[in-house]
């Protein structure tokens, strides 16, 4: 298992390589072929891991004793750890008296489940490039690549040191893809989200120091091992105060890269003038980052400020962020900036489950982080399709394409209704725990919040209606190609999105079973999930 | 053995339109193509079948064996969703009440599933038709086979997915389009409520599940001493979600536009079943309702304000189609009055609930026929539904006028017809509730409000009938030479349909036979053998009478006076046809501002907030701006720079010393 995930995050670097070495005599045509490819042989691999992953834990059938089969050292080495990887592999690199630093990649079910959606939406990004992509198109698939190994990178980090450096490796091709096949206003859109997420990131980084260099003094010896370091905080846990400032410190660049409430103005500019492969990874996969390191290092290291501090601030923000979200996104006219600016309300529902910091919450925040991956990720590929198809996204410009593109029509309805969490498709699980989660928590922002259940339905099916329904209005498309509807490779990028988004909807168990343990043992420490009284079972005893 | 047959049985019900859906969404139109009313035909008579079985076979069997809620029930299935405390199974489960229900919807479905082979027969969306029919039966049948609350919300979605799809079936029709969505919108505001109400059940009780929340008194009764306040919230946002859904002040906006869809639907989803779905979970919760008098007051109060505007608004519309969907509101609005009268005595809780379903059982045959009926007319008018542009069709369409002067006779309340017996099990509650010392004139004056709505739907009724059937013969245009009668597939379940609408009141009401069927139902107790209500049967017998006659007088004997009547007042008359521009004030109360809003947000969006970050970054380029003045290169400068630093930090030296 550890071979394979060595392979799934080091296969698309050294694809990359290769198209970069050859990118002379490479063609377009052969570029994208040997990038699919590689991206390919790493989805299945990903999706082996995966289930490998998943039978391992139901051979032994009961999770708990499942963590002990799998053959960690957490438990021997850290017992209190919250952070548990059940695959792990342990570099040491530098030893120095009291100082004993190591590498530590790992996996665990939210880290498989995540990597597994990032190895996925890759390949549906290449394939619906494949035609966009004309100039340099070695050094796209390249930087796409890159981007992918860096995503996996950040999950299989066990190790802050680690994290951090695919964390910050992730931007650097983000940042070509949209300077260089962006949109017309592209430099701006490539410069202000790299320094802005870059700034929010160096904050965080200095958190991080603090904290390292705070247990560290105080006698951990692996200080930048997470298992470690939850081990240690378990057991001798920080003053609030100290928490709280850490906190905020951490927080601030997993704020921006969410991103929450008000600090998301990057996300609809990038969106807007990025390719739609680079609108596909953004949105899907490394948004994502920011609530996985939330949930991957202040949930579990600083457990009191998550809940002193997160969730009324953090969950307020989201609160307003669902709402501000939905309504910005009901007046745009630009299609791509509605399905960007739905993004900023659906992370809110993410981030609404994750600090409801109970067991319901936090897993309906994972789901919510896939979902948002394959049904947004689903959006951006349509609204590609209707921009390569008519070079406009304005709504005013498009009508009642659903009778001349049907297939098209079809998907566009199916993925909006999984993105406004129709039940019997993904978005319904995850929205309804989040929000359960929190109601338990907070009723009064789960309130709120599911307000946006509504105001979801409005923009989206309004856009729906405007596009799709209704008579035929088409903008003057250039040259005498006839507009067709959906191709072969075009279905091949979609469909399996579509088809996860029916299958999580129709029997969420297993991919809960696969994060579930991880979650648990979060709540566990956040001890939001001890003070319940099963009021009702002495109701029926007297 | 027997019990494998019962889950078979049980199964079966939903599991046949699931497979006809999805058969017909993947083959319909390869392969299938005028073929595609095949699997939903075969499917929808396999589940009335087994409905039945299961009314008649089933139920009856293992009744009396067992105790509390298993007495009344059969459940089984498996689990869909279990994190943390919050548990979902996927599970079935019948009931008296959800047995009754089934075996009318998948007998209307059926019924029109047949017509609609014939009204649908030349669209080029046929199979799409029946598929989602077929997906709309399965959700349905689902929703009333739930056993906990989110298993309800999850097929009261899908219903709702169905009905978008539906009426939207000519998604090309701007009108179909805007009407397809704001179907959901609306419908997502009550969807609101109901996810509240199951998220307050869930951390009151503990469990989501009916067998849990439902059965046993003394864990609503615990739950009610712990915090007096919940239940009575609870209710109130599960009603917010029925109001959503059946169609209720101030959402019923939705229901009249839905009639974009093709007519067999309006029929089945938008009269019959799905908008009855809030009556049921009203009268499915009524152990919950029974704690909260103050929100059963309220479900009466809106019931008949509802009732009142849509039978008022149905006067002036010219649209059959229309008229017929605002009596549906406010036959709704009906069941709605009688559910809540529990409010005036415990003793009044089972007559009440059981007035409200039966009407809504008489009322889905006798609507389903007047919609199918005024489909035929549709189709035999090319299309055209205004009723100002044809008459006198009684000749030229003998079956269909038969027909609906059935069904439009059962919704009047004329004596021995389907609508007379619920109609008058509805007053007859509303009038021993009046009698209550507590609450009698709030249900004295919601009687009163009933009768005239009743004499109001008598007339609207009417007149529409003989607008359509009477007076001169005139076709339009798109008619063409002359109008045809529908094909024996449509004219079949009309007559099937007539003979319900004329009969079923009759066979199961004064029998008691559904009184007495339905309270096996958790919550409700067994009926007093009371006797009928002579005095309110007569009332209703002159009211009917009355409104039929009026609308003769006003629309055959002599035409000029409702002319004259809308001139003498016209603000009236204009707040009627106007829809008591319900629409616009909701448009100018909540669209306008939400609009508004989101346009300052993105301004907001735009210029404050990213405003505010650009500042932030720019920052540091007008900083370095300064700075790089002082790199000038003149060594002079810098000596000078040097000098002056070197002497500041000298003074400062002193200064500290």
């Amino acid at each position: 298992m550890l071979a394979l995930l060595f392979i799934c995050l080091l296969l698309p670097l050294a694809t990359a390589v290769l198209l970069m070495l050859f990118r002379n005599s490479l063609n377009t045509a052969n570029a994208r072929w040997v990038a699919v490819t590689g991206a390919s042989v790493t989805l299945l691999l990903a999706t082996l891991l995966v289930s490998r992953y998943y039978m391992a834990g139901i051979k032994y059938g009961e999770w708990g004793v499942k963590i002990q089969a799998l053959s960690s050292s957490v438990s021997r080495d850290y017992p209190s750890s919250v952070i548990i990887p059940k695959v792990e592999y342990r570099l040491p690199w530098l030893q120095n008296g009291s100082i004993n630093l190591e590498m530590y990649f790992g996996l665990d079910g939210i880290s498989s489940a995540m990597i597994a959606l990032t190895a996925l939406l890759t390949v549906s990004s290449i394939l619906i490039s494949w035609e966009a992509i004309k100039d340099r198109a070695a050094e796209f698939y390249a930087a796409l690549l890159i981007l992918q190994t860096g995503l996996i990178g950040v999950f299989c980090s066990f190790d802050l040191l680690l994290f951090y450096v695919f964390f910050e490796m992730t931007l650097i091709p983000l940042f070509f893809l949209i300077a260089i096949w962006g949109g017309p206003d592209r430099k701006w859109a490539a410069v202000k989200f790299f320094l802005y997420t870059l700034a929010g990131s160096l904050v965080t980084l200095s958190g991080l120091i603090y904290l390292v260099l705070y247990v560290s003094k105080a006698g951990l010896q692996n200080p930048t091992s997470l298992p470690a370091l939850s081990s240690w905080l378990a057991d001798n846990p920080l003053p609030l105060q100290l928490q709280s400032t850490l906190f905020l410190a951490i927080s601030a660049g997993f704020l921006i890269k969410v991103p929450v409430f008000p600090f998301h103005t990057w996300l609809p500019l990038a969106h807007v003038e990025a390719p739609t492969a680079g609108s596909i990874v953004l949105a899907g996969v490394l948004l994502k980052l920011g609530t996985y390191g939330f949930l991957r290092i202040c949930l579990p290291l600083l457990p009191d400020a998550s809940r002193d501090v997160g969730l009324p601030l953090i969950g307020l923000l989201s609160v307003i962020g669902i709402i501000y979200g939905s309504l910005c996104a009901l007046a745009q006219r630009d299609i791509k900036k509605l399905v960007a600016y739905s993004s900023v309300a659906h992370l809110g529902f993410c981030m609404l489950g994750l600090f409801a910091l109970n067991t319901e919450g936090i897993t309906g925040s994972v789901l919510q982080m896939i979902n948002h991956g394959l049904s947004t990720g689903a959006l951006f590929i349509i609204v590609g399709m209707i921009y390569e198809r008519y070079h406009t996204r304005m709504m005013d410009d498009l009508g009642g394409l659903a009778t001349k593109l049907p297939v098209i029509g079809i998907s566009m309805v199916f993925i909006s209704m999984s993105s406004i969490g129709l039940p019997g498709l993904n978005g319904f699980v995850g929205e309804f725990l989040s929000l359960a989660g929190m109601f338990k928590a907070n009723p009064v922002y789960a309130a709120l919040g599911t307000t946006g259940v509504i105001l979801g339905a409005w923009y989206l099916l309004t856009a729906v209606q405007r596009v799709f329904f209704g008579s035929l209005r088409e903008p003057h498309h250039h040259g005498d190609e006839e507009i067709t509807d959906m191709n072969a490779r075009e279905f091949l990028a979609l469909a399996p999105l579509a088809a996860l988004c029916l299958w999580i909807g129709v029997k969420p168990a297993m991919l809960i079973e696969l994060i579930e343990p991880d979650v648990k043992a979060v709540a566990k420490i956040l001890r939001a999930d001890v003070n319940e009284t099963p009021v009702v079972n002495q109701a029926s005893v007297e | 053995m027997l019990e494998d047959i019962q889950q078979l049985v049980l199964w079966a019900i939903p599991a046949a339109p699931l497979l006809s859906a999805i058969v017909t969404a993947l083959l319909g139109k390869k392969v299938l193509k005028g073929r595609s009313h095949l699997p939903c035909w075969s499917a929808l008579a396999v589940s009335f079948v087994c409905s039945l079985v299961l009314l008649f076979g089933v139920l009856p069997g293992i009744n009396g064996t067992g105790n509390g809620y298993a007495r009344e029930s059969i459940v089984f299935g498996f689990e869909w969703l279990h994190v943390g405390t919050l548990e979902i199974p996927l599970q079935l489960r019948a009931d008296s009440m959800s047995a009754i229900m089934l075996a009318m919807v998948t007998g209307v479905s059926f019924l029109v599933s047949l017509f609609g082979s014939g009204y649908m027969h030349h669209d080029p969306g046929y199979p799409r038709f029946f598929a989602a029919v077929s997906m709309f039966v399965f959700s349905m049948c689902m929703l009333v086979l739930s056993n906990n609350f989110a298993q309800l919300f999850v097929f009261w979605e899908m219903v709702g997915l169905c009905s978008y799809l539906l009426i939207g079936f000519w998604f090309h029709k701007p009108s179909a389009a805007a009407a397809a969505k704001k179907a959901f919108v609306v419908n997502r505001i009550g969807d609101f409520g109901l996810i509240m109400g199951i998220f307050l059940i869930w951390t009151n009780f503990g469990s989501i599940d009916f067998l849990h929340v439902l059965s046993s008194q003394e864990v609503i009764s615990h739950v009610h001493t712990k915090s007096p306040h919940v239940i009575p919230l609870i209710c109130f946002c599960l009603f917010l979600g029925a109001m959503g859904k059946s169609a209720q002040f101030p959402l019923q906006v939705w229901l009249p536009d839905a009639m974009e869809g093709p007519t067999p639907v309006s029929a089945l989803i938008h009269a019959a079943t799905m908008v009855t779905a809030g009556v049921y979970l009203v009268a499915r919760c009524t152990p919950l309702f029974v704690m909260a008098p103050n929100v059963q007051m309220f479900v009466t109060a809106i019931g008949a304000a509802t009732a009142v505007i849509a039978a008022l608004t149905a006067l002036t519309q010219t649209d059959l189609k229309r008229v017929l969907a605002y009596s549906t509101v406010s036959q709704l609005g009906f069941m709605f009055m009688a559910l809540g009268c529990g409010a005036a005595g415990t003793e009044l809780v089972t007559p009440a609930v059981t007035a409200g379903m039966f009407h809504l059982f008489t009322h889905a045959y006798f609507k389903a026929l007047l919609f199918l009926a005024a489909g035929s007319v549709m189709h035999a008018m090319g299309d055209i539904i205004d009723m100002r542009r044809f008459s006198g069709l009684k000749h030229a369409l003998p079956i269909t006028h038969w027909t609906f002067l059935v069904g439009a006779a059962a919704l009047a309340g004329v004596p021995l017809l389907a609508g007379f017996w619920s109609k008058d099990d509805i007053l007859a509650v509303l009038y021993e509730a009046s009698h209550s010392k507590e609450h009698g004139l709030f249900f004295g004056t919601i009687l009163v409000i009933a009768c005239a709505t009743a004499l109001l739907t008598a007339f609207y009724t009417f007149r529409a009938y003989f607008m359509t059937f009477w007076g001169p013969e005139r076709f339009p245009e798109e008619a063409g030479d002359h109008p045809h009668e529908a094909t024996p597939i449509m004219a079949w379940p009309l007559r099937i349909l007539a003979v319900c609408a004329a009969l079923i009141g009759l066979a199961v009401g004064p029998t008691h036979l559904f009184a007495s069927y339905l309270h096996k139902t958790v919550g409700l107790t067994a009926p007093e053998a009371h006797g009928l209500h002579w005095n309110i049967m007569a009332l209703s017998t002159v009211i009917g009478m009355a409104g039929i006659g009026f609308a003769w007088m006003f629309y055959v004997a002599s035409p000029g006076i409702p002319v004259a009547i809308a001139k003498a007042m016209k603000p009236l008359y204009l707040v009627s046809q106007g829809k008591f521009f319900l629409d616009e004030i909701l448009f100018v109360l909540v669209v306008l501002p939400l609009r508004g809003i989101a346009l300052i947000a993105t301004l907001v969006d735009r210029f404050l907030i990213d405003g505010l970050i650009d500042s932030v970054g720019a920052l540091p380029g007008m900083l370095s701006g300064y700075l790089k003045r002082l790199q000038s290169g003149l060594v002079t400068s810098y000596a000078g720079v040097m000098w002056l630093g070197a002497v500041v930090v000298v003074v400062i030296a002193l200064i500290l010393t």
